[in-house]
């Protein structure tokens, strides 16, 4: 911002046609006048000198006049660029606006002309599990589980999708918010499973520590994190899930930890990317968009997220979000 | 049963064949004894308004489709809380996601409670009590 403005004063075509416009007149007044005055009143020095102050004053005031008027023409040229400007902002923001107001009927048609046949393929594959099992032998029933498996995963995709596209176009609502208090109500039912499985939860999150934040996104962030967390420590060895948080420089620094399988730190960007999955899908099911949303959301809240990790020995994740 | 000991109807609302059929099935299988009015359009629910003013039974909820061809169904619920008669009926929005901004517009217009879609019996009764007419729904195994 400093670079530009610095940038105008040097080279501005504007001020500098109004200096050169105001030199040339100064020179020629200078040369052609005092010329004239000796034309016309010859060697009388009084009279001469009296008239050079006369002459003095005449050219303050021509050449108040010619700077107001260059000034004034600068400043119209000016406005006109800053209307053109004004004008184009308009338009644009009625582009984003339009494009805002597609993608968002996008997204209904995706939730519901995509979920449609989905349900009809559910509906009577659990009707034919229900009411033909006896005409289907295991094969059959086992065929007809893995299609409603599927059914179940690609209706995921498409709640995690749009999802993702909410977050990405939702307009944020700044809040006062105690995050003590979310991550107790966002991870209770996500934590007690796990607790429920064996797992130990240490949460240190102050009752004080308040940040001005969107909710929904704030508790996409730390649902995902929990779940994520969970998930990827389950099957280790006495499980353990820690949430903390602290407030540094106006910041507030949200730590998920877990004691799970890790990742290896080659793919510590990509783990955020959408779709990207460093297991199978039949040793930890997920759509990949979890850790994609809550990027998302830290990045939308002006916030930014990093993770540290290592195979086998857990991991870590922080989200830094201005207080 | 005589026609006057039948208990109301419910008033389905949906275009959609498949989820026609696996609702109907739904209350089928748990022998629902509620006789089942279906409207398969905006249109086809707007001309039930007619027949409850001609004297025919008014429904004990209707089940509202969102997404319908010709009216949609936030035309039709208007027009419902707008009927001196119909608007004294319950009406359930069905919908394919919660998160879904036409919701909120049916909030506003009145409406008592949605299902996501599939319906399923459970949901449905779930429902039902959530706005209180689960005395108005009877099986024919209790009923």
């Amino acid at each position: 911002m400093r670079e530009d403005h610095d940038r105008n004063r040097r080279i501005n075509p504007k001020a500098f046609r109004i200096a050169g416009v105001y030199a040339l007149i100064g020179v020629l007044w200078i040369l052609f006048s005092d010329m004239v005055l000796l034309q016309l009143v010859g060697g009388d020095a009084r009279t001469l000198a009296k008239l050079q102050v006369f002459k003095g004053w005449l050219f303050i005031a021509f050449t108040a006049v010619l700077l107001y008027w260059l000034v004034c023409d600068a400043f119209v040229e000016g406005e006109r660029i800053e209307r053109q400007l004004e004008a184009r902002v308009v338009e644009r923001t009625a582009q984003l606006e339009t494009a805002n107001r597609e993608l968002e009927g996008f997204s209904y048609s995706v939730s519901h002309d995509l979920k449609a046949p989905l349900r009809g393929i559910d509906g009577y594959s659990q009707i034919l599990l229900e009411d033909y099992a006896d005409r289907l032998d295991t094969d059959g029933q086992r065929f007809l589980r893995n299609i409603r498996g599927g059914v179940a995963q690609m209706h995921q995709l498409i709640e995690d999708m749009l999802a993702y596209s909410r977050m990405e176009r939702r307009e944020l609502v700044a809040d006062q918010l105690e995050l003590r208090a979310l991550v107790d109500v966002v991870g209770a039912p996500i934590l007690e499973a796990f607790r429920g499985a064996g797992g130990q939860v240490d949460i240190d999150v102050p009752a004080a520590l308040r940040l001005n934040a969107d909710r929904e996104g704030l508790a996409v962030i730390l649902r995902n994190l929990l779940e994520n967390a969970v998930k990827f420590s389950r099957e280790v060895e006495s499980p353990r899930v820690r949430i903390d948080a602290r407030a540094q420089d106006a910041c507030v620094l949200i730590r998920v930890e877990d004691n799970g399988i890790g990742f290896s730190m080659k793919y510590h960007d990509k783990i955020f990317d959408i779709f990207q999955r460093l297991h199978r899908a039949e040793d930890y099911p997920g759509t990949g968009v979890g850790l994609a949303l809550v990027k998302k959301a830290v990045t939308r809240m002006g916030g930014r997220t990093w993770a540290q990790g290592e195979p086998g020995k857990g991991a870590i994740f922080y989200v830094e979000l201005p207080q | 049963m005589t026609t006057e000991n039948l208990p109301p109807p419910i008033l389905l609302v949906e275009d959609n064949p498949v989820d026609l059929d696996l609702t109907l099935r739904a209350f089928r299988r748990k022998r629902l004894s509620n006789p089942i009015e279906i409207a398969r359009d905006g249109e086809e629910a707007l001309a039930w308004i007619d027949r409850w003013r001609d004297g025919h039974p008014l429904p004990a909820v209707i089940l509202l489709d969102i997404k319908l061809p010709k009216v949609n169904g936030l035309e039709v619920l208007r027009h419902l809380r707008a009927d001196g008669v119909a608007s004294r009926v319950p009406v359930v929005m069905l919908t394919s996601s919660s998160d879904n901004g036409d919701l909120r517009a049916a909030y506003d217009l009145g409406v008592n409670s949605y299902i996501v879609k599939p319906v399923d019996f459970a949901k449905f009764i779930d429902v039902a009590e959530q706005i209180e007419l689960y005395w108005c729904i009877l099986n024919e195994t209790s009923g």
